[in-house]
């Protein structure tokens, strides 16, 4: 009788999982645009870039980057790949990756982040919806497993391998938290980033593309709070991006906080009005930064 | 570890193997097991506090043989004393120590006298209110001899630290579970289905019901002085639909799990939410707590068989304890004396057992006045409720204040057409719970009949469609309300 009682509740639920697995997926391949109805589905706007980055690029300058990165040059507007913070410099390694590959027209990768987001370590509570969901595929999981330390942190939620092979966020469950309540905000670069973001360069100079760091207005209190990012620019001095983070640091404008949402994203109706002039000042304070050979691929308007 | 966790559900199916499997030749391994994992089950959310678990285990069993060992009154009063004094203690130290020392300050600053008052930092242990009834109803059973003193340890400890009512209950009788402890358990096919249905109603209850209206409940209590009118009453009905879908769907989860391992618990809830009267809620809501405290303290003070003062007394001691027992709070107490104050007039006019039986039972719609006074008995519950929930008197006093404010806003139409965009699906699957609710009214628990329908397919259709929206919705991985108790 015991037999028959395992037996029993094993055939129900895993004829309900495949049933309901079925259901979903058929969902998710028949009407892709409708899943956000059902599920928390808000991953598949990050996988809509990923996507992107493999099509055709109208820009010979491509930027990817943070949340404010995107308020500044939305995918959707500019056709540029900004994401947001939890991407990681490894999700944004593979949109740069499949960017360049498939579009030989690009000269210039410009990396647009604040520089509170563009430390961020990968253990976060955000990394399973923004990072693993749409960049943890087949194609990509080797190059991601090469990165011992990556490896280790994305290795902690035991049901890894499912993402692989369910392209759908079945259930809001299927949602680990790689938070490891150590994830220090603001004036802080993790090991991780670091390693990545010489990555993306390696990458770059592969393909003969600039890359370059930059980074969209920041809210003016962080100066004082972060003491000029000294603890950022401490460790960038030790490591392979020296000359890219001095370059970076010039880059930043800094604005009052009354036109700041929440002290990182700007209020849409100032960012509306100021987009161009902002996006115009970064370029140009690029020009200066570069070396005289660089100057010719940053186009100031 | 949550009931509604991966981790549960990897751990109930190795013990499920291990009890039926490997330890089913010998009760005594058998009940070696159950402790070892309710232990292991216990130290899983913080092993440090697993030491006062078997101390007080301990306590208990050493001062119940005490007893039965005593020869005269002497003795066995004191080694009673001690261990009501130690249980006590413990639970006036971890739960009420805090609440007493800033209390008392803040008492002394009203007079003018400042005064710093010293804290513990210390966290609740998870379960103590529980397990320490569960103790106390054995020393006291022993002492009024209802029951002789459990010689065996590993038995008596099982009873105190079984792990599907060692966090939040049911709180159990020696008189009850000790037996079906001592006694060889046959694994019986229909029971552990009944236990398997029952999990699964319990984790839709929470998961799906009690986590959805968590949400919208706290964000309407915690920004109460945004919201006026409706969306104040909405988000009491909010609340009380979550404290009861949570706390019932872990009963339910628990008492299905003890009929895997072949235990029977007591039942806990009998559709609260249909009763007639407050008298009539009190007998459904809670039912293990609440026939404890009739046994152990309401019969005690002379229950209901004594002059008309001391009826009110008793009620009044009764329901303030109760409210005190969930926490260390005003607010617990002025949630237990309103309650009072609804139990009073029906209590003095002897029409406290007005309505024993199930509501409308045998049809399928209660008459005019039965709807009228179960509505009338839900809307003063969630009255209540809002002291319950609320984070201080003032708060709730505030909450209230808001539901009054501009009363007639919420006649417009406008208003209710926001309030339901907003909250109209969670309406909606209330509804629907409601609905399932009513028609399982008569059962042990709300699907318990589905087991009868005699077409199979419409069986696991309905079983399918539960467990598809508490995969669909779950999600909020909210912690049960009561493990704060």
């Amino acid at each position: 009788m015991i037999r028959k009682f395992i037996i029993s509740t094993l055939s129900f639920l895993a004829g309900s999982i495949l049933v309901f697995g079925i259901i979903t997926e058929s969902i998710f391949y028949l009407f892709p645009e409708k899943a956000n109805v059902l599920f928390d589905q808000n991953w598949l706007g990050i996988k809509q870039i990923l996507d992107g980055s493999k099509k055709e690029i109208h820009n010979d300058t491509l930027y990817v980057g943070c949340s404010v990165a995107a308020q500044l040059l939305p995918y959707n507007r500019d056709n540029q790949l900004t994401t947001n913070a939890s991407t990681h410099p490894i999700g944004n390694y593979f949109l740069v990756k499949n960017a360049i590959e498939n579009n030989k027209h690009i000269h210039t990768v410009i990396y647009l982040s604040v520089p509170d987001m563009l430390g961020q370590k990968l253990a976060t509570e955000r990394t399973y919806n923004y990072f693993v969901k749409p960049f943890y595929t087949f194609e990509n999981k080797d190059e991601i497993n090469s990165s011992a330390g990556t490896k280790a942190i994305l290795s902690r939620n035991p049901a890894l391998f499912l993402c692989v092979l369910n392209s759908f966020k079945v259930i809001q469950m299927d949602d680990f938290n790689y938070f490891d309540h150590d994830n220090r905000p603001g004036d802080f670069i993790s090991d991780d980033a670091i390693e990545w973001l010489v990555k993306i360069k390696q990458l770059c100079d592969g393909h003969h593309v600039s890359f370059l760091l930059a980074s969209p207005p920041v809210s003016i209190s962080k100066k004082a709070s972060t003491s000029d990012w000294v603890n950022i620019r401490t460790k960038t001095a030790a490591s392979p991006l020296k000359n890219l983070f001095e370059r970076y640091f010039s880059t930043i404008i800094y604005v009052d906080d009354r036109y700041s949402r929440d002290s990182i994203h700007w209020k849409a109706d100032f960012l509306d009005s100021h987009r161009s002039e902002f996006i115009a000042e970064i370029k140009t304070r690029l020009r200066d930064s570069v070396t005289s050979g660089e100057k010719s691929l940053i186009k100031t308007n | 570890m949550l009931f509604n966790t991966l981790g549960y559900g990897i751990f109930l199916p190795v013990v499920f193997l291990l009890y039926w499997f490997v330890t089913n030749k010998k009760l005594s391994l058998q009940n070696g097991l159950l402790l070892v994992s309710s232990y292991f089950f216990y130290a899983c959310w913080d092993w440090r506090f697993l030491f006062l678990l078997i101390f007080s285990t301990l306590l208990d069993y050493f001062t119940g043989v005490k007893m039965s060992d005593a020869d005269t009154k002497i003795p066995k009063k004191f080694w009673f004393w001690l261990s009501v004094i130690i249980n006590l203690g413990f639970l006036g130290v971890f739960k009420y120590f805090n609440f007493f020392a800033t209390s008392f300050a803040a008492a002394f600053d009203k007079m003018g006298v400042h005064v710093n008052p010293w804290t513990l930092k210390v966290i609740l242990p998870v379960g103590i209110s529980f397990y320490t009834f569960h103790g106390l109803s054995y020393v006291i059973d022993i002492y009024k001899g209802r029951i002789k003193a459990e010689k065996n340890f590993i038995d008596y400890a099982v009873f105190v630290s079984f792990f599907p009512l060692l966090v939040a209950g049911p709180i159990e009788r020696a008189t009850h579970l000790l037996p079906q402890i001592k006694q060889k358990r046959v694994f019986d096919y229909a029971i552990a289905v009944d236990g398997l249905r029952q999990i699964l109603w319990g984790l839709f209850k929470k998961m799906v019901i009690a986590d959805q209206c968590a949400g919208f409940a706290n964000d309407i209590f915690n920004h109460s002085s945004d919201f006026a009118g409706l969306p104040l009453v909405l988000g009491g009905i909010f609340f009380a639909f979550q404290i009861y879908a949570d706390f019932s769907g872990y009963s339910d989860i628990a008492i299905g799990t003890a009929k895997l391992f072949g235990i029977d618990l007591l039942r806990n809830f009998a559709f609260p939410y249909f009763s007639r009267d407050i008298a009539e809620f009190w007998r459904r809501w809670h039912i293990s707590l609440s026939s404890w405290f009739r046994d152990y303290l309401y019969i005690p003070l002379g229950g209901s068989r004594v002059s008309t003062a001391k009826k009110v007394r008793n009620t009044f001691i009764i329901f303030i304890v109760s409210g005190f027992w969930h926490g260390a709070n005003w607010t617990f107490l002025v949630w237990g004396a309103l309650n009072a104050v609804y139990f009073l007039p029906i209590l003095l006019a002897k029409k406290n057992r007005d309505h024993i039986g199930t509501v409308a039972a045998g049809k399928y719609f209660p008459t005019l006045k039965e709807f009228f006074l179960i509505v009338l008995t839900f809307g003063l519950t969630v009255f209540a409720w809002i002291f319950f929930r609320a984070d201080s008197i003032t708060h709730a006093l505030h909450y209230i204040a808001g539901i009054f404010r501009s009363p007639g806003s919420y006649l417009l139409a406008g208003t209710y057409k926001a309030a339901f965009q907003t909250y109209g699906a969670l309406i909606l699957l209330l509804l629907v719970f409601l609905v399932i609710e009513w028609t399982g009214r008569e059962g042990k628990y709300a699907i318990e009949r589905v087991s009868r329908i005699s077409l199979r397919f419409v069986r696991f259709l309905f079983y399918f469609l539960v467990f598809v929206s508490i995969l669909l919705m779950a999600g909020g991985k909210q912690e049960f309300i009561y493990f704060q108790f």
